[in-house]
C-alpha cells in the first residue's frame, strides 16, 4: 500500500513506475491494485473503458512481481499496467468497438501488438472506450450504449476521438499507457486533447494484425502515454515486422529510448505556422508553436517557416474518401444488415462509402501517390516539421459544431496520408486549463529522431509531466446530454 | 446546401436504382431522403479530388513498397 505522503502510484510515469520496480519500492501487483483504486475512484467520470478483465490483469500482475522479487524482469514494460481501444481483438475479453452491432470475428484473434507487448510483461486491464468502430468524422451524437469518454482535465470537456477512452485514460491514470489506432488523428487528436503524448509511426511499423480495420491505406497502432519516453517504450515493444499483417515493414526497427536524450543541435526544424491560411488558431495555439520554435532554437535547432505542398486541408479532401470507400467495403454487411444498430456517425460515414464513384477512389489514390513524393521531398529540405496539432482546444462536448471543428480543423490527415510518422506533444495549457499541443512530423522511419525533438520540447513544456487532478470533479453532478 | 425538390426527387430516385440494382431492399420515408442527402455528399467528395494529368501515376494501395525499397532513413 502507499504511504499518504508518497506520490499514487497511478501518477507515476512507466519510467518512474519502472524504476521503482527495479529498486524494489514497488510492487508490480500493488501497482496494479492502485490502477484498479483509481479506475473505481474516476472512471464514473471519465467513461475511459468499456470492459476490464481484472482476474487476468492480478494473474499477470502477480506473475510479474514474482519476476521482480526473483531479479528476472522482462524489461521497463514488465508489471506495467496498459490497455487497448476496443477495436483491437484480445482473446478471451469482448471486442465490441463501443458498438450494437453484433460481431462476428474469431474470440481467439490476438493482436500483435498486444501479444508483444504482453511478452515484454505489461498487463493488459481492459478494452476502452471509443468512436464507434473507431472512425467517425468528429462528430458526438450521444447516441451509443457506452456514454462518451470524458476529457479528465475538464470532464464537461471533450476527448477527441476516435481513441477517446485512451486519451482520457492516459490522462486520468486508469492505465499507465494505451493504445489507440489512428486513421486520421485518431492517436494524435485525443493525446491533444487530454494533453498526452500520441505517437503514430511510419506506415506499416506497427503490425495491425487482430485490429479491426478502418481503413486499409491509413490505419496504424500507436501509444498514448504520459511521456516522450514512455511512448517509446511502448512503440520499441510493439514494432517490427509481422508476417500475418502484410503491410507489415520488413525493415529494422531503429531503437528511441537510447537517442532520447541528446537534444536537437544542428537539426532541421521546419515550422508550419498556419493549418488554414483563411483562419487563425485559438491564441493559446498560436503562443504554444512560437514558444515550441523559440525551444527548439534555443536548444542548437535551425528553424525555418515553410509551407506543405497542399493545406492540411486539401490532404484531407483527398483522404477522406478513400476513407470512406475502404470503410465500407470493410463493414458493408454490417452496414446493410444492422445499419439501424449503429450510430448516426458511423451510419452516415459509411453511407457516403456506399455511393463514392470508384473512379473518384482511384483518383485519390493516385494523388496519394504524388502527394506522398512532394510531402517526402520536404523531409529533404528539413528534418523535422513543427505545426499545430489542431486549431483548437478541446471544446465543452455539448458545443456540437466546436467539437466537430476541433477535428476538421486539424493536421491529422497528411501524415495519416502519406504514412510519415507524426507526434502529437503537450504543450502547456490555456487560461481555462485546457491542454495545448503541438506536432511533430518526421521522415519515414525517423521515429528516433521525432521522439528526440519531442524529448526536446517536452522539457520546455511538461518538465514534470502529471496526469489530471479528477478530484475537484468528483462530487459534481453528470451532466445533463440526452442521448 | 439544401436540395430543391426537384433535385431531391431525382436523387432519390438514383439511391432507389442503386440499392436495387445492387440486390438490397433500398431505404424508404426518411431513410430514403438521408440516401439522397448521402448520394450527392459523395459525388460532390469526388468532384473536390484533383485529378492527375499524368497517366503513368498508378494508384498508391496495399504494402508500401516505396519505403521498403529506402536505402537509408530519409
Amino acid at each position: 500500500m502507499t504511504h499518504a505522503h508518497a506520490p499514487d502510484p497511478a501518477d507515476l510515469s512507466v519510467g518512474a513506475a519502472a524504476h521503482a520496480i527495479a529498486a524494489g519500492t514497488l510492487r508490480p501487483d500493488d501497482l496494479l491494485e492502485a490502477v484498479f483504486e483509481r479506475i473505481d475512484a474516476v472512471d464514473g467520470r471519465i467513461h475511459s473503458y468499456l470492459r476490464q478483465d481484472r482476474e487476468h490483469a492480478r494473474v499477470a500482475a502477480q506473475a510479474a512481481t514474482r519476476r521482480a522479487l526473483d531479479g528476472q524482469r522482462l524489461g521497463p514494460l514488465d508489471g506495467i499496467p496498459f490497455a487497448v481501444k476496443d477495436n483491437i481483438y484480445t482473446a478471451g475479453l469482448p471486442t465490441t468497438a463501443a458498438s450494437r452491432v453484433p460481431q462476428r470475428h474469431d474470440p481467439h484473434l490476438h493482436a500483435t501488438l498486444v501479444q508483444r507487448l504482453q511478452d515484454a510483461g505489461a498487463v493488459l486491464v481492459g478494452k476502452l472506450n471509443t468512436w464507434e468502430y473507431g472512425t467517425g468524422t468528429g462528430a458526438v451524437h450521444f447516441d451509443l450504449d457506452p456514454p462518451p469518454a470524458r476529457n479528465p482535465w475538464h470532464p464537461e470537456h471533450y476527448t477527441g476521438g476516435s481513441s477517446s477512452g485512451a486519451g482520457a485514460a492516459v490522462a486520468g491514470g486508469t492505465a499507465m499507457f494505451a493504445i489507440g489506432t489512428d486513421t486520421g488523428g485518431s492517436v494524435r487528436l485525443p493525446a491533444a486533447a487530454c494533453g498526452v503524448v500520441g505517437l503514430k509511426p511510419t506506415f506499416g511499423r506497427i503490425s495491425r494484425h487482430g485490429v479491426m480495420p478502418n481503413c486499409w491505406s491509413f490505419d496504424t497502432p500507436g501509444p498514448l502515454a504520459l511521456t516522450v519516453a514512455d511512448a517509446a517504450l511502448a512503440y520499441e515493444a510493439m514494432a517490427g515486422h509481422d508476417p500475418q499483417d502484410p503491410s507489415s515493414l520488413q525493415r529494422p526497427v531503429e531503437p528511441v529510448t537510447p537517442t532520447l536524450e541528446t537534444g536537437v543541435r544542428g537539426v532541421r526544424i521546419g515550422l508550419v505556422r498556419r493549418l488554414d491560411p483563411s483562419a487563425g488558431a485559438e491564441p493559446a495555439v498560436d503562443q504554444a508553436l512560437e514558444r515550441a520554435s523559440q525551444a527548439l532554437r534555443a536548444a542548437g535547432a535551425e528553424v525555418r517557416e515553410i509551407t506543405l505542398p497542399i493545406a492540411p486541408a486539401e490532404y484531407r479532401a483527398i483522404a477522406m474518401p478513400i476513407n470512406r470507400c475502404e470503410s465500407y467495403s470493410i463493414h458493408e454487411r454490417d452496414y446493410l444488415d444492422h445499419r439501424h444498430l449503429m450510430g448516426r456517425a458511423l451510419r452516415e460515414k459509411l453511407e457516403i462509402g456506399m455511393y463514392m464513384r470508384a473512379a473518384d477512389y482511384l483518383a485519390a489514390l493516385r494523388q496519394r501517390r504524388d502527394l506522398v513524393d512532394r510531402t517526402d521531398a520536404v523531409f529533404a529540405e528539413i528534418d523535422v516539421l513543427l505545426l499545430p496539432m489542431t486549431d483548437r482546444v478541446a471544446p465543452d462536448l455539448r458545443d456540437a459544431e466546436s467539437v466537430t471543428n476541433f477535428t476538421t480543423c486539424s493536421a491529422g490527415s497528411p501524415f495519416s496520408l502519406t504514412g510519415h510518422p507524426a507526434v502529437s506533444l503537450p504543450a502547456g495549457f490555456d487560461s481555462q486549463g485546457l491542454p495545448v499541443a503541438v506536432q511533430l512530423a518526421g521522415g519515414f522511419l525517423q521515429e528516433a529522431l521525432l521522439m528526440r525533438t519531442a524529448r526536446t520540447l517536452e522539457r520546455e513544456f511538461s518538465p514534470h509531466p502529471r496526469r489530471a487532478g479528477l478530484a475537484g470533479y468528483a462530487s459534481t453532478p453528470d451532466l445533463a446530454i440526452a442521448r | 446546401m439544401t436540395s430543391s425538390p426537384t433535385e431531391l426527387t431525382a436523387l432519390q430516385a438514383a439511391a432507389l436504382t442503386i440499392w436495387r440494382e445492387c440486390g438490397e431492399r433500398p431505404p424508404t420515408g426518411e431513410d430514403l431522403t438521408r440516401a439522397a442527402s448521402a448520394l450527392r455528399g459523395a459525388l460532390a467528395s469526388g468532384r473536390q479530388i484533383p485529378r492527375l494529368l499524368d497517366k503513368t501515376i498508378q494508384p498508391m494501395s496495399g504494402p508500401r513498397s516505396d519505403i521498403e525499397a529506402l536505402e537509408t532513413p530519409t
